[in-house]
């Protein structure tokens, strides 16, 4: 019976450290550094203890960062709902039931949405697919090179009057098309101009990036909410 | 102590996304793993309650992410922190030279091989070389605590562009109805009427309309929309009277909160800084004509106590430390305030004080 005692107490022990650090955080307000520092280590404990629920929901994750929001945004005050109470449950049996619930939402989800279509990335076990490797590039679509390329063409007596102090040969126009495709690596374009790399890349962010943005924003080139 | 943050699939999807617009597969993975890794960071701030500007971010910006190996994320004001990627396996940080300017700190975002979570490593307050070994990275406490150093001005012209220092929240953030409906009720009330009831809303407008044809000296000619938004929507943009113009404004926040006619106002809770007394300093800022704002600061009891605490000061100070203006809570006084107006650029600070223990806050304006 001893060896099962053990982690009962172990589990008792980081309850009562948890919920110590709880009353800690509390006494300090919402986006204080206090309470900051505090959450941090919350979190940490939390998912050193092993003992928060897991699934193999393709949507896992998406369920387990709205628990991480509500948790930390409901441990001492209501917001949009009940705050956290310790009487009631441990810190991590009150994130688990959440995390529970969100689960089961995406899951009633999945029943609807299976009977609309079934997704083609997705394997048989509802794992979405997308290894880094196969992320492909597809620049037909969005031409945006090109669009840049032109504007830096129709821009490029403006562009060639802003170069680094004394060299009109290090200017916004080479600089901006020497860092498109294909990439000239800036430890390459320090040898070829003999000027630090320090130098370029903080011309290139002074002079070159803020220009490219704004015309980003001229385009209407700007993400959509994600 | 690492901590962990999941990636989301929205996450992912947004990565790919943005890496689908770049010209070549070896750009498409750079622009794939900096989009989680600022999305990691940005979420792991928010949990804390920081205020992130995501979509201001360069990373977030088709054009700037396509010239430049770049993962910033905007805070306030012009504070920016960059989110580097790191692979399983790697033992240092690589660091873009067009990264080194401009940056509070530079975060290592370890993307786990199953994309599922990112493990943040730690940080770095500067970079002037293209890698950093992992193990020079400190904590996250010791970020924490150089976010906090930064000396806050609070831009309130930024305000209404949606940008928010860290720390001032939208009301509801603090003041839930279901929590203290108490609270919520006082808080709302407009020279005693509770908006939330028509009746009173049809009283306040038809109050204001004479007033504002009294102040105007236009006896009869300035008509009465029936609908009370449009009403409250024309006086806020017609009338010279900024106590009319105020007081239409509050009234609006509770009856069409988002109504950008009604200004934008935020809160922050001062704690139980102020001899264990808990009270909240709420800014609201109205456009006034050309580059003006005016501007009002009021302090609320917080929790369940319904007055402020007797002999509570607020103070606002101008750019040379000078006592601009000053109001002092009474027995049962269930707010203060004060009104400043000036032109956008303008410094100034407001101090709220109580038993010889005082808060400060720097405003712009």
């Amino acid at each position: 019976m001893g060896n099962v005692r053990m982690p009962e107490s172990e589990i008792t022990n980081l309850d009562q450290q948890l919920q110590e650090l709880v009353i800690e955080i509390c006494r300090h307000p919402w986006g204080s550094l206090a309470r900051q520092k505090g959450i941090t280590k919350l979190i940490g404990l939390i998912q050193q203890s092993h003992r928060l629920w897991r699934d193999t929901h393709a949507g896992y994750e998406d369920a387990l960062q709205q628990t991480w929001f509500y948790v930390c945004r409901h441990l001492c005050e209501a917001a949009t709902g009940a705050k956290y109470d310790p009487e009631q449950s441990s810190v991590i049996t009150w994130m688990n039931g959440y995390l529970k619930y969100r689960l089961l939402d995406l899951k009633q989800q999945d029943a609807i949405d299976s009977q609309k279509r079934v997704f083609s990335r997705q394997t048989d076990t509802g794992e979405v697919l997308d290894p880094i490797d196969q992320v492909p590039a597809k620049p037909e679509q969005v031409p945006i090179l090109e669009e840049v390329v032109d504007w830096v063409q129709r821009e490029c007596i403006q562009l060639r009057r802003v170069h680094i102090r004394d060299r009109p040969d290090v200017n916004c126009e080479v600089l901006i098309l020497r860092r498109l495709l294909p990439v000239t690596p800036w430890e390459q374009l320090s040898r070829e101009f003999r000027i630090p790399v320090a130098t370029l890349s903080q011309f290139y962010r002074r002079e070159c990036l803020p220009r490219l943005v704004a015309f980003g924003r001229s385009q209407g080139y700007l993400d959509a909410e994600p | 102590m690492t901590l962990s943050i999941p990636i989301t699939p929205l996450a992912r999807q947004t990565a790919r996304t943005f890496a689908e617009q770049q010209p070549d597969t070896e750009k498409a993975k750079q622009v794939y793993l900096n989009t989680l890794a600022v999305w990691i960071v940005n979420d792991y701030l928010q949990m804390l309650g920081t205020e992130t500007d995501l979509k201001g971010s360069d990373s977030w910006n088709p054009i700037a992410r396509l010239c430049a190996d770049i993962a910033d994320l905007k805070l306030w004001g012009s504070n920016r922190i960059e989110c580097r990627p790191v692979l399983p396996g790697q033992r240092v940080c690589t660091i873009p030279p067009e990264t080194w300017e401009d940056r509070l700190a530079y975060l290592a975002v370890q993307i786990a091989e199953t994309e599922r979570e990112g493990i943040l490593l730690g940080f770095i307050p500067e970079a002037r070389q293209s890698t950093i070994l992992l193990h020079e990275f400190q904590s996250l406490d010791q970020l924490l605590e150089r976010l906090h150093a930064i000396p806050v001005v609070i831009r309130l012209s930024q305000w209404l562009h949606g940008a928010f220092e860290s720390g001032w929240l939208a009301i509801e953030h603090l003041i839930s109805y279901r929590e203290t409906p108490e609270l919520a009720f006082r808080t709302r009330q407009v020279r005693g009427r509770d908006p939330e009831v028509p009746e009173n809303v049809s009283v306040l407008v038809k109050q204001l309309y004479r007033e504002h044809c009294l102040s105007e000296n236009n006896l009869d000619s300035i008509a009465l929309p029936s609908d009370p938004q449009q009403a409250l929507i024309q006086l806020l943009q017609t009338a010279t009277n900024e106590e009319l113009r105020w007081t239409a404004a509050e009234i609006l926040w509770t009856i069409d909160p988002s109504n950008p006619a009604a200004g934008v106002r935020r809160m922050t809770d001062l704690g139980l800084q102020l001899a264990g007394q808990a009270v909240a300093l709420m800014v609201a800022v109205l456009p006034q004509r050309g580059q003006r704002l005016t501007v009002l600061q009021r302090v609320y009891p917080m929790g369940q106590q319904p007055w402020l605490p007797p002999g509570l000061q607020l103070s606002i100070f101008d750019e040379t430390g000078k006592l601009f203006r000053q109001a002092q809570a009474r027995q049962r006084d269930n707010y203060i305030q004060l009104k400043i107006s000036g032109e956008v650029g303008e410094e100034f600070t407001v101090r709220v004080e109580l038993d010889g223990v005082s808060i400060t806050e720097s405003f712009m304006i």
